[in-house]
C-alpha cells in the first residue's frame, strides 16, 4: 500500500460519484417522461486484495421497478382501454336514438298518430290525407335512417377493428425488435436500460390495444401474454388476423408461423379491440334486433287496422307500409306501401264502403294503435316500446360510463403506486446530488492531500 | 409512501379534470334547462319521457280533434236554429190562410210564401261544413234533400274519440230532423201548405197545422242534441286541458333541472375548483427553491 494507491482510489470516488451525478442528471432530466423508470446508482466496494485497497466501484445502474405493480398497470390499462373505447362508441349510437335534441323517432311518431286524428275529424279532407302520408312517409324514412346508421356504424367499426389489428401487429413487431436488442446488448455486458424503458410504453401501448401480461421465462426471455395466446417470445411475435363468421360477427385469429392460428375472439377482454368487438358484435346488434322489432311489429299493427278500412275508391285491404315479412332487417327496408304510395285518397279512413266519405271511424282506431299495446312488443304500446329501446341504449351507455369511471380509477391507483416507485422525485434528486457533489469534493480533498504529501517526499525529503 | 413528482401532478390533474367535468355538465343542464339531455344521463327517466310526450301529444291530438269537428257541429246548431224558425213562420202563414175572412188573392200571396219558405228550408237542409254536407250522414259529399224532398244522404253519424276511449257522435242528420223517418216530414208538410193555400181551402189548411207543429218540434229537438254534443266536447276540451297540465308537470318534475339546487351546486363547485387550484399551485410550488 502506498501513496499512490490514494490516488488511485480517490480517482475511483471521484468517477463513482461523476457517475452518481451523471444519472441524477439523467433522472432529473426525465422526470417527465412517460414510461421513464428511475435509475439508481449501484456502488459497491472493490474487493481488497493486491493493489486494491477497497476503493468504490460503480458496478452499473438499476431500474427501480416493482414486477408485481407493472402487470397490474398493464392488465388494467387494457381494461380501461377497452372500457373507453365501449363508451365513446356508445355515445355515438346514442346520439342516433337521443329524442332530447331535435326531432327524433318518438316526436315522428306522435305526429303520424296526431294525423290519423285529423283524418277522423275530417276524412274526406285532401289536404288532412296528404298530411297523413308525408307523415308516414317522414316517419319510416326516420326508421331507416335510424337502422341504415347502425348498419353503417357496424361497418365501420369493422374497418376500425382492422386498423386496430394492424397496429397490434406493428407494436408487436415493436415489442420483438425491442427484445432482440435488448436481448443482443445483456449478451455485449450492456444494461440497455433506456431499451427496457422504451419496451414498457411501447407494451403499456400494445395493452391499451389488446390486454397483454408479461413474464420473464427460464432463460431470461420476456414472454408476452394475450387473450389465451402467447403473442411474442423473446423476439418472436405472433400476428393477429381478423375474420367474419357467417353470422356477420367479427373472429380474431392468432396466426402460427403459416398456419391459420387458432381463434381467441371469446377470451378478449381487455384493450380498444376487445371495445370494438364488443360494440360490433353485441351492443350493436342487440340495438338492431330492438329495432327491427319494433319496425316490424308496429308497421304491421298500423297496416292491419288500416286494412279494415275502406279508401275513397270503395276499397279495402290495403296497407300503409312495407316491412317486409319477417322482422330481420325490417327497420332497414321500411316505407310507405305501393297500396298507397302517392295515392292518399286511398287511405282507408272509413270502416265500410257505404258510409264514405265522411267516416273517419278507422282513422279514428289508427289513432288509437297509439294507446293500445302492439302485438309482438310484450304488451306495451308505441311510445313504451320506443321509450323502452331509448332507454335500452341509454342503459348500456350509462353502464359503459360507470364501468370506465370505475375502471379510470382502479388504474390510476395503480398509476400512483407505480409512480411511488419508479417514478423520480425530484426532492430526493436533489439530495443525491449534494451527497455526490459532497463526495466527489471529499475525494478530491483525499487526492489533494495526497498530492502534498507525495509532493513533500518527493521535494522536501529527496533533496 | 414515496411521493415522486409525476404523483403529484397526477393527482392535481385528476382532481381538477373530475371538477371540470361535473362543471361542464351542470352548466350545461342550467343553460337548457333540462336534467336529461341523453338518454344515459337516466335511462329509466329517459323512457318515461318518451311516454310522456306521446301521452301529451295524444292529449293536443285529442283538443284538435275537438275543435276541428266543433266548428261543423255549431253550423249544425245554427242551421237547425235557422229551420224551426222557417218552421215558426210556416206556422203563421198556415194560421192566418187558415182564417176565414181572408180573400183567395190573399191565400195566394201566403201560398208564394210558403213555396219560398220551402226552398229557404232545402238551402237551409243542405248547408255544407268543413266535413261537407253537414246533414248527409257519412254522405258528406251528396246534398242531403233533393229538390222534392227525398232524404239522399244516409244515418251513419261521424264518431270521433275525444279523450282516451270516449268515442262520440258529433253529428246529427238530416233524416231525424226533416223526414219521416223522424216522424213527420217538414217538406211535405210545407207542400201540404202551399197546395192548400193554392186551392183556397181553408179547413185543409188548418189541416196542415199539426204536421208544421209536429215538424219544428222534431227540428228542435235536433238542435238540442247539437247543443248537447257541444256540452259534451266542451267537457271534454276541460278535461284534457287539466290532463295536458298535468302532464306538463309530470314532465318538468322528471325532465327540467331544480334551477336553486343546481345553481347552489354549481356555485359550491366553482369554490372547490378554486381551492383545488389554489392547492395545486401550493403543491406544485413545493421544491421550486430545490435547485
Amino acid at each position: 500500500m502506498g501513496l499512490t494507491d490514494i490516488l488511485a482510489n480517490a480517482r475511483d470516488a471521484m468517477s463513482a460519484q461523476t457517475f452518481g451525478l451523471t444519472v441524477t442528471g439523467q433522472n432529473v432530466s426525465n422526470v417527465n417522461t412517460p414510461g421513464y423508470v428511475r435509475r439508481q446508482v449501484v456502488l459497491e466496494t472493490r474487493d481488497l486484495g493486491p493493489g486494491n485497497f477497497g476503493g468504490v466501484n460503480a458496478a452499473g445502474i438499476r431500474r427501480v421497478s416493482d414486477q408485481f405493480i407493472d402487470q397490474k398497470h398493464l392488465s388494467l390499462t387494457g381494461l380501461s382501454s377497452e372500457a373507453f373505447t365501449r363508451d365513446q362508441l356508445l355515445g355515438q349510437t346514442e346520439a342516433l336514438f337521443n329524442d332530447f335534441v331535435g326531432a327524433g323517432l318518438n316526436s315522428s311518431m306522435s305526429a303520424l298518430f296526431s294525423s290519423f286524428s285529423s283524418l277522423s275529424a275530417t276524412p274526406n279532407d285532401p289536404t288532412v290525407r296528404a298530411t297523413v302520408l308525408q307523415r308516414a312517409e317522414t316517419f319510416s324514412n326516420q326508421v331507416r335512417t335510424a337502422a341504415d346508421q347502425v348498419a353503417n356504424y357496424r361497418s365501420e367499426l369493422f374497418s376500425q377493428a382492422r386498423d386496430v389489428v394492424g397496429d397490434i401487429n406493428s407494436k408487436l413487431d415493436g415489442v420483438a425488435e425491442l427484445s432482440g436488442r435488448i436481448n443482443e446488448a445483456a449478451a455485449a455486458g450492456q444494461d440497455a436500460a433506456d431499451l427496457r424503458d422504451k419496451r414498457d410504453a411501447l407494451l403499456i401501448e400494445l395493452t391499451k390495444k389488446i390486454e397483454v401480461r408479461t413474464y420473464t421465462d427460464g432463460t431470461g426471455q420476456l414472454v408476452v401474454q394475450g387473450p389465451g395466446v402467447t403473442l411474442i417470445q423473446g423476439d418472436k411475435p405472433r400476428h393477429l388476423s381478423l375474420d367474419i363468421a357467417d353470422d356477420g360477427s367479427l373472429q380474431v385469429f392468432a396466426r402460427s408461423g403459416g398456419g391459420a392460428g387458432g381463434e381467441v375472439t371469446k377470451f378478449l377482454s381487455g384493450g380498444e379491440l376487445a371495445g370494438v368487438l364488443q360494440v360490433r358484435d353485441r351492443d350493436v346488434v342487440e340495438m338492431q334486433n330492438e329495432l327491427d322489432t319494433f319496425a316490424f311489429n308496429l308497421g304491421n299493427q298500423i297496416n292491419s287496422v288500416h286494412a279494415a278500412g275502406f279508401g275513397l275508391d270503395g276499397q279495402n285491404g290495403r296497407a300503409i307500409f312495407d316491412v317486409g315479412t319477417s322482422a330481420e332487417g325490417a327497420a332497414g327496408r321500411m316505407r310507405v306501401s305501393a297500396d298507397v304510395e302517392g295515392r292518399p285518397d286511398l287511405l282507408g279512413a272509413a270502416s265500410s264502403a257505404a258510409s264514405l266519405p265522411g267516416d273517419g271511424t278507422q282513422a279514428m282506431l289508427l289513432a288509437g294503435v297509439a294507446d293500445s299495446p302492439v302485438p309482438g312488443l310484450d304488451g306495451l304500446d308505441p311510445s313504451e316500446a320506443y321509450g323502452r329501446l331509448m332507454g335500452n341504449v341509454g342503459k348500456r351507455k350509462q353502464e359503459a360510463a360507470n364501468t370506465l369511471s370505475m375502471r379510470d380509477a382502479m388504474t390510476a391507483q395503480v398509476e400512483t403506486m407505480r409512480q411511488s416507485v419508479s417514478g423520480v422525485s425530484l426532492d430526493e434528486e436533489m439530495v443525491a446530488m449534494t451527497q455526490y457533489q459532497r463526495a466527489f469534493e471529499a475525494a478530491s480533498r483525499v487526492f489533494t492531500t495526497a498530492d502534498q504529501l507525495l509532493e513533500t517526499l518527493i521535494n522536501t525529503l529527496g533533496r | 409512501m414515496r411521493i415522486t413528482d409525476n404523483m403529484r401532478f397526477g393527482s392535481v390533474q385528476r382532481s381538477l379534470a373530475s371538477l371540470r367535468s361535473r362543471h361542464a355538465t351542470l352548466t350545461n343542464q342550467l343553460s337548457s334547462g333540462r336534467k336529461i339531455l341523453a338518454p344515459s344521463d337516466d335511462p329509466v327517466a329517459a323512457a318515461k319521457l318518451a311516454r310522456i310526450n306521446a301521452r301529451a301529444q295524444r292529449t293536443a291530438d285529442y283538443q284538435n280533434t275537438i275543435s276541428a269537428v266543433r266548428a261543423d257541429i255549431e253550423l249544425s246548431e245554427g242551421t237547425l236554429g235557422q229551420a224551426s224558425q222557417l218552421m215558426v213562420r210556416a206556422n203563421e202563414i198556415a194560421i192566418a190562410g187558415a182564417n176565414d175572412a181572408l180573400s183567395p188573392s190573399d191565400r195566394s200571396a201566403l201560398a208564394v210564401e210558403a213555396q219560398s219558405l220551402r226552398e229557404q228550408l232545402l238551402a237551409t237542409a243542405n248547408a255544407r261544413g268543413q266535413r261537407g254536407y253537414l246533414l248527409s250522414g257519412s254522405q258528406t259529399s251528396t246534398p242531403p234533400f233533393a229538390a222534392d224532398g227525398t232524404y239522399q244522404g244516409n244515418d251513419i253519424e261521424h264518431e270521433v274519440e275525444i279523450s282516451p276511449g270516449v268515442r262520440t257522435r258529433v253529428s246529427v242528420t238530416g233524416a231525424g230532423a226533416f223526414t219521416a223517418a223522424g216522424g213527420t216530414d217538414a217538406f211535405a208538410a210545407l207542400d201540404a201548405l202551399h197546395t192548400a193555400l193554392l186551392s183556397n181551402d181553408a179547413s185543409a189548411i188548418s189541416a196542415t197545422l199539426g204536421a208544421i207543429e209536429s215538424s219544428r218540434e222534431q227540428i228542435v229537438r235536433a238542435q238540442g242534441q247539437s247543443g248537447l254534443i257541444m256540452n259534451r266536447l266542451d267537457t271534454a276540451d276541460e278535461a284534457l286541458s287539466v290532463t295536458a297540465l298535468e302532464l306538463s308537470k309530470q314532465d318538468s318534475a322528471l325532465g327540467d333541472v331544480d334551477p336553486f339546487a343546481a345553481i347552489s351546486e354549481l356555485t359550491q363547485l366553482s369554490t372547490t375548483i378554486e381551492q383545488a387550484i389554489a392547492v395545486a399551485r401550493q403543491t406544485l410550488t413545493i421544491g421550486q427553491d430545490l435547485f
